[in-house]
């Protein structure tokens, strides 16, 4: 399998008036081609800011790279001009977003936003660009592709909004699909469908997905590999399978057990006690220190490594090194 | 749209009716009258009733009322107590005047305001913002005639300008019509300029902020086109809105500038109706004025639908 995407040691820092916080630190993983690559984790661990850096969408200021790298294809995206930068987007690597009745400029219809994206990377001719709008929309399953070019954003539902941007995010084929919370604003039925078309996708087009959600039913219905974010740090990172039958870390074990059963309907069985703490409240230690049932002298003060333990199964916790 | 349109201009009876009998009042709860202004202290008593006669001031209020708006549904808005002339030609001459005036003045706000307001919105929180918003404060809240005032002095002290001391219609000698105005233009253009400049900054800023912006920035779009092509769209609703107010009110008359150019426009007429108690002169205006405001309003109304999809009006 080839690497497509490496980020190594990533920090992104946030600095206000009185101080500077890491929001994430020292983010390692690996997408490769054609792979579904998950990160979840709960609400404010980092996970969006991490994949708007990838395609430098960090809001700066406050919000800065501190160090690390970024490399895709052999690039680095760190050190891009905002001009490359601007090549690489919507064109190679593009993503959507949470929030689909928002996402789309409500001034334009549903074909002239999807030609944007093509107006800026491609040559096409108009005409050549009108089909491929009707062609893509048939790709993401919209019905009546015809009339819908010509609707507003307001005219469409948040299922079939998503579609668009789907659309508008695979029309040019990129390499990688960066999905931030694809289906959370959605209905249980349309997320169920969303994503079923994000898998065939993925299969038609060979684009590889990292796919971002705080559901690990999510992961499990379209991921191969998942990385697990705590507090804005990478704590494991597994095949889909392993994390469910093998997970490592306590708070891995926690996601894990507050989902039922896979595939199925879920339902809340057990939440992991306490609350994450914010990045003005990190301690010096592991990050999962204050709600974990397994911890230990070293942990407080310490910040455990991220060491691969079995093969491509790596995890961060004191529990798994030998020293102890 | 057309039956929208239809149904806002069935609205305007009403309003006018409104305003009209509210000017109505008004102008007759002013102590003195015109028979007085007109004849003096002086006059016999005979004379005096004589003319309030012929003014039809002896009617009691609602009869006068009457009269008078049942003249002005036929487009007759009587006569000046003072000159004798036609009111409604009067006011169409003069209205010419203010119209060129309020819109070139207002063309010229915007060349002004909305670069500033961009430049402002985009590089937020940096001098050049801080500079501008400071600036644009300073500016809202000098008063008019000191500003004017000013600026008059500055013309005439750096330029040798002084105001032209005969109006020149646009299309009897364009040039030197331009002349005449320019300046009275730049005058009330600048202080438009600082109220169009805040709202398009915090406009702009509003819009910036929202998630569409990033989807574009994530399609690789240069900051130009985020700019221009889909936030200063986005940002134009309330912009309008303060355009159209200003220039509603500029259609008003804008009596100092008028008074200080000489220009023969709508305000100055107003003014002289109302100290030499000229009702006839200042209920017309008024009402006048009144109907330009409500139709500017429609097409402001108008203009939100055309720019925004999601306002249809039906
Ligand atoms: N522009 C910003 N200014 C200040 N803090 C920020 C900014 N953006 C993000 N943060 C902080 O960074 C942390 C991580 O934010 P991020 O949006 O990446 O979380 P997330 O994992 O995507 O959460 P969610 O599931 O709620 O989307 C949060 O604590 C958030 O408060
Ligand atoms: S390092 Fe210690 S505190 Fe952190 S998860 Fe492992 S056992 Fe728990
Ligand atoms: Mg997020």
């Amino acid at each position: 399998m080839e690497e497509l995407l490496k980020i190594h040691d990533l920090t992104i820092e946030l600095r206000t008036k009185k101080a500077r916080y890491n929001l994430v630190e020292n983010i390692d993983f690996t997408v490769n081609e054609k792979e579904a690559f998950g990160i979840v984790g709960e609400s404010g661990c980092g996970k969006s800011i991490t994949a708007y850096s990838i395609i430098n969408l960090l809001s700066t200021p406050p919000l800065y790279i501190k160090k690390g790298s970024i490399n895709f294809k052999g690039k680095e995206l760190t050190n891009l001009s905002s001009k490359e930068m601007r090549k690489i987007r919507g064109n190679e690597i593009s993503m959507i977003f949470q929030e689909p009745m928002t996402a789309l400029d409500p001034l334009f219809t549903i074909g002239e936003q999807l030609k944007e994206v093509m107006q800026i990377h491609t040559k096409l001719t108009d005409k050549e660009m009108d089909n491929k709008v009707i062609e893509t929309l048939k790709k993401v399953e919209i019905p009546r592709a015809e009339q819908i070019v010509n609707d507003y954003p307001h005219q469409l539902s948040g299922g079939m909004l998503q579609r668009v941007m789907i659309a508008i995010s695979m029309i040019n084929n990129p390499k990688l699909l960066i999905a931030d919370e694809p289906t959370t604003a959605l209905d249980v039925t349309i997320q169920a469908q969303i994503l079923d078309l994000m898998n065939g996708l993925k299969e038609k087009f060979g684009t590889s997905i990292i796919m971002i959600t705080h559901d690990l039913g999510v992961i499990s219905e379209t991921c191969d590999r998942v990385a697990v974010f705590y507090g804005g740090h990478v704590v494991e990172i597994s095949d889909v399978e392993n994390i469910f039958e093998n997970s490592m870390h306590p708070y891995t074990l926690g996601l894990v057990k507050s989902v039922s059963s896979l595939g199925q309907k879920r339902k809340e069985l057990y939440t992991i006690p306490g609350v994450v703490p914010t990045y003005d409240q990190m301690g010096i230690g592991c990050r999962f220190y204050d709600r974990c049932v397994k911890k230990m002298d070293i942990c407080k003060n310490k910040v455990p490594p991220l060491k691969e333990y079995s093969k491509g199964h790596q995890c961060r916790c004191w529990l798994y090194e030998e020293v102890n | 749209m057309r039956s929208y349109i239809t149904r806002r201009l069935l609205l305007f009876i009403p309003v006018l009716i409104g305003i009209s009998l509210a000017v109505f009042l008004l102008m007759h709860l002013i102590p003195g009258d015109a028979v007085d202004s007109l004849l003096g202290v002086e006059a016999t008593d005979e004379l005096r009733e004589q003319l309030t006669k012929q003014f039809g001031l002896d009617l009691p209020w609602y009869e006068q009322y009457f009269n008078w708006i049942s003249g002005v549904l036929k487009g007759d808005f009587g006569y000046s107590i003072r000159t004798g002339k036609a009111i409604l030609p009067e006011i169409l001459s003069r209205f010419k005047v203010t119209f060129e005036l309020s819109i070139l003045s207002s063309i010229i706000s915007w060349i002004i305001a909305i670069p500033l307001g961009i430049l402002a919105a985009v590089k937020r929180n940096t001098w050049a913002d801080g500079l501008a918003r400071v600036v644009a404060l300073f500016w809202v809240s000098i008063p008019n005639f000191a500003l004017v005032t000013l600026l008059l002095l500055f013309l005439s002290l750096q330029f040798n300008y002084y105001p032209a001391l005969q109006y020149t219609a646009f299309f009897d000698n364009p040039v030197q019509n331009l002349k005449t105005l320019i300046f009275p233009a730049l005058v009330l253009g600048a202080i438009m300029a600082g109220s169009v400049m805040r709202m398009t900054r915090s406009s702009m800023l509003e819009v910036l902020r929202q998630d569409f912006i990033r989807t574009i920035r994530a399609k690789g779009a240069k900051e130009k086109v985020v700019i221009f092509k889909h936030a200063l769209k986005n940002s134009f609703s309330p912009i309008i809105t303060i355009i159209g107010m200003q220039i509603g009110y500029l259609l008003g008359g804008t009596v100092i500038t008028e008074q200080i150019f000489s220009l023969p426009g709508l305000g100055l007429f107003i003014l002289t109706g109302i100290n030499q108690r000229d009702y006839p002169v200042v209920q017309g205006s008024i009402l006048f004025f009144a109907l330009v405001f409500v139709i500017i309003n429609l097409i402001v109304d108008i203009l939100y639908a055309c720019i925004d999809p999601r306002i249809s009006y039906k």
